[in-house]
């Protein structure tokens, strides 16, 4: 560390650093992907940390450079650091009777844009004009994601409804749809 | 109805007990003052290195050889660099005092800049720095303190708020420094250890402990000639290049197996001097007709093997990929054009057989029609890797 920016930095980050892995999974569904995605937000901060600092509400601030990070890389994504072994697989629970599984897969299933929007309004709270700020869009488009995202929920669980809680063991074994692009090992 | 199970189910995976997380604070801020430094020498404006190389081509010869730092035949191999401009290659300042429970944390150099700066265990963030001759002016009839560009944040003001004590018999003046809208942020005392050569010790977290300043600047040391090691070393360079600036880490990475004084060099930057107009630097806008500047990481601090995957990326941006093994190890280089007209090159070392060392070459080059002297590929070429064992480091990189 070399200045108060660091200091102030470090400190802002190192109580917040968790949370934004949990808003992250919440985007990505992959806690690897998770950390990449803090540690690329964190980053990030830290370079505009002056900017952050001044922002009416610093957390939402971060907060939105983690999403747009997140839809950068999905939109980007020329390159990125991943895991070399697949994600663990998700197995149903007795406790888990309500569902939750299914719409969890649905959830993980919507387009990242669409997925962003669920999470900042009903998992952070936002309003549909700090979501709209938070991604750079117009509120129409949040609402529009919105009822999309929502429909296709639906939709999905819906069919799953149809299919009955016990009627295929298949869909109790629930994997994270893996990460797109051709992974190589040393 | 939805929208509530919708909350629960966020709640619920937000709540559940996550793996551990392998991403700390102080990983996050040594990638950030990467990218940071990564920054300065894009295309943004590329302040230090501006200001670094400058002083290299402008105020070449013009300044007396031994008022800074070091003098003696490293100091004449250094070419266009030498006479009055720091040498990168080495720290010639240091504390000679420090309140206690204070280590040193790391700084950085370049040839206008000098810095070292204490990790503070309280709410003091001490650092010391040194700039050569005619780069800092104290213009005391408009109470303002002012040095080359990139010495100090972009609009940031420094104002003289008074007159210090005598510091080895100079005057010295105490400065505040703060950025547009903001109250003053940070205390400063500034002295001349050497005509026209100024050096501030800083508390970087605040307005106070002038008493502590003023003991840290009597303390100060200055004409070091203190090494940094390298985890890293040329096995050629094309000729006149040098170390144009690095940032190190200090005492404060002794947690992470570094023994206690050895300053290890994190990055570093290497160019040809020769190769930075006069023109270019006068304008100030270093970035639009910069010659390229490989940009050197290699840190056994970091630990981790890095895995890296190519993405299928969209058409928006040209992006060249390609695999190639240096060394034996495998690596992804990849160069992209944005549409503003830089050209990125980077090259990532992927694989698991590199555990515990981070190896980073990006080169930045801007302009529409950027020349990459010395392209990552080639850069890596020439590198050797010299591992995590402090005692396998040098103290020279350069063949």
């Amino acid at each position: 560390m070399t200045s108060r920016h660091d200091q102030e930095f470090a400190d802002y980050i190192a109580v917040r650093l968790e949370a934004l892995r949990r808003l992250a999974f919440l985007l990505c569904q992959d806690w690897h992907r998770a950390d990449d995605l803090a540690q690329a937000a964190a980053i990030k901060a830290y370079t505009h940390w002056a900017r952050a600092e001044r922002a009416d509400n610093t957390d939402a601030y971060v907060n939105a450079i983690l999403v747009r990070e997140f839809l950068h890389e999905r939109r980007t994504g020329w390159a990125r650091r991943v895991r070399l072994t697949e994600p663990p697989e998700i197995m149903t629970s007795a406790a888990d009777q309500d569902g939750s599984l299914d719409l969890r897969a649905a959830v993980a299933a919507l387009p990242p844009r669409q997925r962003s929007v669920l999470v900042l309004r009903f998992y952070c709270d936002l309003t549909v004009y700090q979501t709209a700020d938070a991604l750079g869009c117009t509120t129409g488009t949040v609402k529009s994601q919105t009822a999309k995202a929502l429909d296709s929920l639906r939709r999905a669980m819906g069919g799953a409804a149809q299919a009955g809680p016990g009627g295929n063991p298949a869909t109790h074994v629930i994997g994270i749809p893996a990460a797109e692009g051709t992974e190589f090992h040393a | 109805m939805l929208e509530q199970s919708l909350r629960k189910l966020f709640q619920q995976q937000a709540e559940q007990a996550p793996p551990p997380g392998r991403v700390t604070v102080a990983q996050v801020l040594r990638q950030g003052r990467l990218r940071r430094r990564r920054h300065r020498i894009g295309a943004v404006g590329a302040p230090v290195l501006a200001a670094s190389a400058a002083l290299a081509v402008a105020l070449s010869g013009a300044l007396p050889s031994g008022i800074l730092g070091r003098t003696g035949p490293q100091a004449v191999g250094y070419g266009r660099l030498a006479g009055g401009a720091f040498d990168p290659s080495y720290l010639a300042i240091m504390f000679g005092w420090l309140p206690k429970d204070t280590v040193v944390a790391g700084g950085m150099t370049s040839p206008a800049h000098e810095q070292i700066a204490a990790n503070p265990t309280r709410r003091e963030n001490w650092a010391l720095n040194a700039y050569p001759r005619d780069v800092c002016h104290a213009i005391t009839a408009e109470r303002r303190f002012r040095c080359w560009p990139g010495m100090f944040p972009a609009h940031s003001t420094i104002s003289i708020t008074g007159r210090g004590p005598l510091i080895e018999g100079h005057g010295s003046w105490w400065l505040s420094g703060s950025s547009p809208g903001t109250a003053p942020r940070w205390l400063g005392l500034a002295w001349t250890y050497a005509p026209h050569a100024w050096a501030i010790v800083q508390n970087a977290f605040g307005l106070s402990g002038a008493a502590t300043a003023v003991r840290i600047a009597r303390g100060a040391e200055f004409g070091q000639h203190i090494a940094f090691r390298f985890a890293s070393r040329f096995t050629s360079l094309p000729r006149g290049w040098q170390i144009i600036g690095l940032d190190f880490s200090g005492d404060y990475d002794a947690a992470n197996g570094i023994p206690a004084g050895v300053y290890l060099a994190e990055d570093y930057n290497i160019a040809d001097p020769g190769t930075i107009s006069q023109a270019t630097l006068q304008q100030g806008n270093f970035g639009t007709t910069s010659p390229d500047v490989p940009y050197i990481s290699v840190n056994p601090v970091i630990t981790g093997t890095q895995h890296c995957v190519v993405v299928n990326g969209t058409k928006t941006i040209a992006v060249t990929t390609r695999h190639v093994t240096i060394h034996g190890y495998r690596f992804v280089s990849q160069q992209q054009t944005p549409k503003h007209g830089h050209v990125q090159s980077y090259l990532s070392l992927c694989g698991g057989n590199v555990d515990g060392l981070t190896v980073n070459v990006d080169e930045l080059a801007a302009g529409v029609h950027p020349h990459l002297a010395l392209p990552p590929l080639q850069v890596m070429e020439r590198l050797q890797l010299l591992g995590a064992n402090p005692a396998d480091w040098v103290t020279n990189p350069l063949p």
